[in-house]
């Protein structure tokens, strides 16, 4: 399991079938865009969707000039995080997870038996 | 072509003259069809392109077999090769044919095998040996197998295609027989999780390179911290911020801790269960190119998160 520095977000870099995963950057949310420019309104922010923020990563492939297949934007790195299948053994082990990724994980109801 | 030589030749060779369709019993149990566009006596299959011209003996052509694939494979390209003198055995060293390995990065890659001096290819075969343990769908791995030739400054021209098409474990490529295909027609249907975004932050996934993406579903799970009366709706987008976007509205707001499958298609609006939500967007299917990107857009999100969001789509390759 990856965490990506610059937004956070956290991804497997292969599926369990196999298929490569390629993780890109959301852009700026209208929160973050209203925090990083004062007097912004909700609206106007909601119409800034294409944003890049800081550091952003796409791990999407592209060929470069020399001919070689590379990722279109390293960014500011990405770090490893424990994996939740191999790791977790018990119920700290799952609070650490939780907390290391910063991740809120729901409450679901049981279903009905 | 008129009937008469048709028929003569068909008496030689023991079948009989007819209007309907022929269908002749060999190991491709093709349907043959005199008025069929590109001609008599060869196989159509949807939008193929047709080639089954003979290899000729020549000193100066070679075999190059060009990949590309969703997932890390390996191929073996096999055949027989007859000799000059009349004999024939298989190619590659020691018989055992050529080995390809290829990443999935869909990316095509090439590699050109020598066939030798004055040798006929009767026979190719391409087939998926190695695949990590995962089983490969057909359509996320393609073959291109074609006769090229070394020019003097080592640069390689093609100079016909033999075959085509798509490869799995089970499924070989046959050369003659398959038909010439593109991969844009072939698709196969994947699901897959896509990253979790940050607490507040908007879902992204941007189409990767070397496919087109019809989308299908999107899962993910309202966690924690959502405001009552959100809304979320949904935008593609090619070359952002820019030109076409197309607009999957859900006027439904979402609760608190549910989870949500969002289905593009005919169906019914909102069908609720004690362990989640579908909700139908009745939007028709929207192709996305490489580079596209689908994302999120909500309002009132408050502190919440799409958690464990999954993606379907049926995906084509498109190098």
């Amino acid at each position: 399991m990856k965490r990506c520095r610059a937004c956070g977000g956290t991804y497997e870099p292969v599926d369990p079938d196999g298929f490569r995963y390629f993780h890109a950057c959301p852009p700026l949310s209208p929160v973050e865009l209203m925090a990083l420019v004062p007097g912004l309104d909700l609206a106007t922010a909601q119409t800034m969707t294409s944003v890049e923020r800081d550091g952003h990563r796409d791990e999407n492939l592209t060929i470069d000039s020399n001919g070689d297949v590379v990722i279109v934007a390293a960014g500011v790195g990405v770090d490893d995080i424990p994996d939740v299948v191999t790791a977790l053994r018990s119920v700290a082990d799952v609070q650490a997870f939780v907390k290391a990724r910063g991740v809120i994980l729901p409450v679901q109801p049981l279903p009905p038996i | 072509m008129s009937d008469a030589p048709l028929g003569a030749w068909l008496r030689r060779v023991g079948a009989r003259l007819t209007r309907e369709p022929l269908r002749v019993e060999n190991a491709f149990a093709e349907t043959w069809r005199p008025s069929a566009p590109g001609g008599y006596g060869l196989p159509v299959e949807g939008d193929a392109l047709l080639s089954q011209q003979r290899t000729s003996a020549t000193l100066e052509n070679d075999l190059t077999i060009t990949v590309f694939s969703a997932l890390t494979v390996t191929l073996q390209l096999s055949g027989l090769v007859r000799r000059p003198n009349g004999d024939t055995q298989p190619i590659g060293p020691s018989g055992a044919g050529f080995v390809v390995s290829v990443t999935g990065d869909r990316v095509p890659r090439s590699v050109t095998f020598p066939r030798g001096s004055g040798v006929e290819v009767i026979g190719l075969t391409v087939i998926v040996i190695g695949s990590g343990g995962v089983s490969v769908p057909l359509g996320a791995v393609w073959a291109i197998v074609q006769q090229s030739r070394t020019l003097p400054d080592g640069s390689q021209v093609v100079t016909s295609t033999l075959v085509s098409g798509p490869v799995s474990t089970s499924q070989a490529l046959g050369w003659p027989g398959s038909p010439v295909q593109s991969s844009t027609n072939v698709p196969y249907s994947r699901s897959f999780s896509g990253t979790t975004p940050a607490v507040t932050l908007p879902f992204t996934q941007t189409v990767p390179a070397g496919v087109r993406w019809d989308l299908q579903t999107f899962y993910t799970v309202f966690a924690a911290g959502n405001v009552a009366g959100t809304q979320v709706s949904f935008e593609t987008t090619t070359f952002p911020g820019a030109f076409v976007k197309a607009f999957l509205g859900d006027p439904a707001a979402v609760a608190i801790n549910t989870s949500v499958t969002y289905v593009i298609g005919p169906g019914l609006p909102v069908v609720t269960r004690s362990d989640g939500a579908l909700r139908n967007l009745p939007w028709p299917a929207i192709t996305m190119l490489a580079t596209d990107v689908f994302q999120t857009q909500h309002a009132g999100f408050g502190g919440s998160q799409f958690s464990s969001p999954q993606l379907t789509v049926l995906e084509r390759l498109d190098p």
